[in-house]
């Protein structure tokens, strides 16, 4: 289709760019209502809400706190699981703020090197929001297990770890491989209190079946945006269940005007 | 501790040992069971086959050591079907480790290779890994031989034959993927099958292919060999029976225990909450 | 140039430029008005800056476990010595001729490397048994139809469940075609809606992590 001069719309992706500018849009109303002070609300999540109670568990018996921010980096292959990453890494100013307060030790497993000034960068932060920067030296340590062929190498560091550490909770929200189930369960095995979170649709199971409470695809997004209050954020995600009650109303509609016999795929295809 | 409590909490070093000895008993004496051949392993058969002659295929090969177990045997099937086809190939990776498990299955494959008569650079050739994930699965799409400089083994893109007029995914007739995760079939999807309408198989983890059944209902993905099992089914189609299905036993011992485990555990549940009830009552 | 227009504002207009520039020429073609081609190559140099990010990560490795053998940290630094002497080994072996095809670097990856991952993937085979056993209560009619949907699916999977009665692999399969993909599919549009969500905030500079957290 040409769209003048020297440009033409490449047939099949019209509906594509149409749906991509309308979805651009709501998000962009409801990121900027909420930068002015309309913040949506986000419903409770049973993870999120545990987490202060792991925590408190592990003061508690005196063993540390694991924390991983996912196992995918911000660059390369792994790239499109960055917003993960940052997602767990907004988690992690929480849960290190919640350490410092009731001084608990903290190991961070990380299998990037990348992550490695970021996560030191929060922890920095948070420990001295809590009035305690002396603490980071003392009960915290960042572990790099690095990603080789395979997630192998971290999986087996951090299998080391809980054996040797034995950590009261364990906090895992981010993207994971294989190595999510392998790290549960050797998580349940030490008796740990097992907060996961991914949107890595085929750790879910495994994450739900081996884990306390379960954070499933988007509610990471959203606990990453609660915790952080970071208002485009929050904005976006309301902007994000607009476009799927259109897309519902889409599926929906289509499904009547198929079976109506009207070719309403041909429309999706323009 | 009452019997069905201790059987509830069950040291898992005695699951651990009973999947063992069950699986390695099968292994040592095979019973046999018949394999019957799924839809979705017979469409990728299939979608090689019924190329023309000639046809150039492309295959990626994603993944990396770990997932050379399950992967491993369909990349070795998918091989001997195509050398003993009367069509082209070129492999590229996306993953870091694909062109060393390419090669150790073209080694493995040497006196295949010979007895069929195909020539590298003419009728097959190896490239290097590609960085980049999606990025690089787009700039493959959009301009093959450009994006890389040269073979795996280091001649020019220039001067190997088969790739002269390999210039975007148009260009070849079928995309194949054996793929442990990402970057894999979604990107492939998004760069190479819908802006360039390209036919689509893909061999997946046994683990990851209910992710891909929405792609392969749709029709997306054309066929799909999934997991150990349809690796077994595809080395029964392409006749030669290998290490899949020789594991198909050890697969099937291994599944029942699970399932004798679950039940297990399920009936004790059962059993102590209702003798619970009876107690209080 | 100040440092908070090198450090925030370039950034964000290199992003916002190239991040239009590829959506715009996924839409249009206009290859007289270069915008194929710029679309093209931009894609080629992401793959090569991605090449290069690989590089850190060795780098990274090395300094900490330089680190490591510098102050001797107790329980490590001899672990550390053994993980630089064999990458070292496979970075030279690797060098040996063309780039990776020696074949002492394809020994030394399909016998130790190999062997050594897939002892780690093969645990999982007895986690997800030990998991299965311990978290598959039926305490729910959902957890009673999440379990007998999973029996089904693997007694399609293996084919043991053939030989024990044909409907196995039926209902299995139907389990994955129907409840199954439904899931996933709406898993998949989620995930779609979240990403163009993480484009637009990246494309405008609200994504916090991209810039670093200051």
């Amino acid at each position: 289709m040409d769209i003048g001069g020297k440009m033409q719309l490449i047939a099949g992706r019209i509906f594509g760019a149409v749906f991509l500018l309308i979805s651009f849009l709501i998000i962009y109303i409801y990121m900027t209502k909420a930068v002015k002070g309309s913040v949506p609300k986000i419903r409770k999540m049973a993870g999120l809400e545990a987490i202060p109670e792991s925590i408190g568990r592990a003061a508690e018996t005196g063993r540390p706190v694991h924390y991983t921010p996912g196992t995918a980096g911000f660059s390369g292959a792994t790239a499109g699981f960055a917003a993960q990453t940052f997602a767990g890494l907004s988690v992690l100013t929480y849960v290190s703020r919640l350490t410092a307060k009731y001084k608990v030790p903290l190991y961070v497993t990380l299998a990037y090197g990348e992550h490695i000034p970021l996560v030191e960068s929060i922890l920095r932060e948070s420990y001295t929001f809590e009035g305690r920067p002396e603490a980071v030296a003392t009960e915290t340590k960042v572990l790099y297990f690095p990603i080789a062929t395979s997630n192998a190498p971290y999986a087996s560091g951090v299998l080391g770890l809980f054996e040797r550490v034995k950590p009261a909770s364990n906090i895992m929200i981010g993207p994971f491989y294989f190595e999510a189930l392998a790290i549960a369960e050797q998580g349940f095995i030490e008796g740990a209190m097992q907060i996961a979170g991914t949107a890595m649709t085929y750790q879910i199971p495994f994450f739900v079946v081996a884990c306390d409470y379960t954070l499933i695809g988007e509610e990471i997004f959203a606990a990453g945006a609660v915790v952080s209050q970071d208002k485009p954020l929050l904005g976006s995600i309301a902007g994000q269940d607009i476009i799927k009650i259109i897309t519902i109303l889409m599926l929906l509609g289509g499904f009547i005007l198929q079976n109506l016999g009207i070719d309403f795929l041909s429309i999706l295809k323009f | 501790m009452s019997t069905l409590e201790k059987v509830e909490k069950i040291d898992r070093r005695i699951v651990y040992l009973v999947l063992i000895i069950v699986v390695a008993a099968v292994l040592l004496r095979p019973i046999g069971l018949p394999i019957p051949i799924s839809s979705s392993t017979k469409k990728y058969y299939d979608a090689i086959n019924s190329l023309p002659p000639g046809s150039v295929v492309a295959l990626g090969v994603d993944f990396d050591a770990g997932a050379l177990p399950e992967l491993g045997p369909m990349l070795e099937a998918t091989l001997k079907q195509l050398f003993a086809s009367d069509k082209k190939f070129v492999i590229f990776s996306l993953w870091g480790g694909g062109p060393a498990v390419s090669t150790i299955y073209l080694n493995k494959l040497k006196g295949l290779i010979e007895s069929s008569g195909k020539k590298y650079g003419e009728d097959y050739v190896l490239l290097p890994y590609i960085a980049g994930g999606e990025t690089a699965a787009a700039a493959l799409a959009k301009d093959f031989k450009n994006t890389v400089k040269n073979d795996y083994y280091g001649t020019p893109v220039d001067q190997i034959p088969l790739l002269k007029n390999l210039n975007t995914a148009k260009d070849f007739a079928l995309l194949i993927t054996i793929t442990a995760g990402t970057p894999g079939v979604e990107e492939y999807l998004r760069q190479w099958v819908s802006p360039f309408g390209i036919k689509f198989i893909v061999g997946a983890l046994g683990v990851s292919a209910p992710n891909y059944m929405p792609y392969y209902t749709s029709g997306q993905i054309y066929g799909m060999i999934q997991g150990l099992r349809g690796a077994a089914e595809y080395e029964l189609l392409v006749g030669s029976p290998s290490i899949a299905v020789s594991s198909m036993d050890a697969l099937s011992a291994g599944h029942i225990v699970t399932i004798v485990f679950i039940l297990l555990g399920n009936a004790v549940f059962l059993l102590r909450k209702y003798s619970r009830k009876e107690v209080k009552s | 140039m100040s440092s908070t227009f090198l450090n925030k504002e370039l950034p964000i207009i290199l992003i916002f430029v190239t991040g239009v520039i590829m959506i715009v020429s996924y839409f249009v073609s206009a290859p007289e008005i270069y915008l194929d081609p710029l679309a093209g190559n931009l894609s080629q140099a992401a793959s090569l800056i991605a090449a290069y990010a690989t590089i850190l990560g060795i780098v990274t490795l090395a300094i900490i476990h330089v680190n490591h053998i510098i102050k001797r940290t107790k329980g490590q630094w001899y672990y550390s010595i053994i993980v630089l002497a064999l990458a070292l080994l496979m970075i030279v072996v690797g060098f040996i001729g063309e780039l990776g095809t020696h074949p002492y670097f394809i020994w030394l990856y399909q016998y130790p490397l190999i062997a050594l991952d897939t002892t780690i993937y093969s645990l999982l085979a007895f986690y997800i048994v030990s998991a299965a056993f311990r978290a598959f209560k039926v305490r729910s009619v959902e957890a009673l139809i999440l379990v007998v949907s999973g029996i089904f699916v693997m007694l399609m999977n293996a084919p043991v469940g053939a030989a024990i009665w044909s409907g196995f692999p039926v209902i299995g399969n139907w389990v994955m075609t129907v409840p199954n993909t439904s899931g996933f599919r709406g898993f998949i549009i989620g995930a779609a809606i979240g990403a163009i969500a993480i484009g637009l905030r990246v494309l405008l500079g609200k994504e916090k992590g991209v810039l670093g957290r200051s």
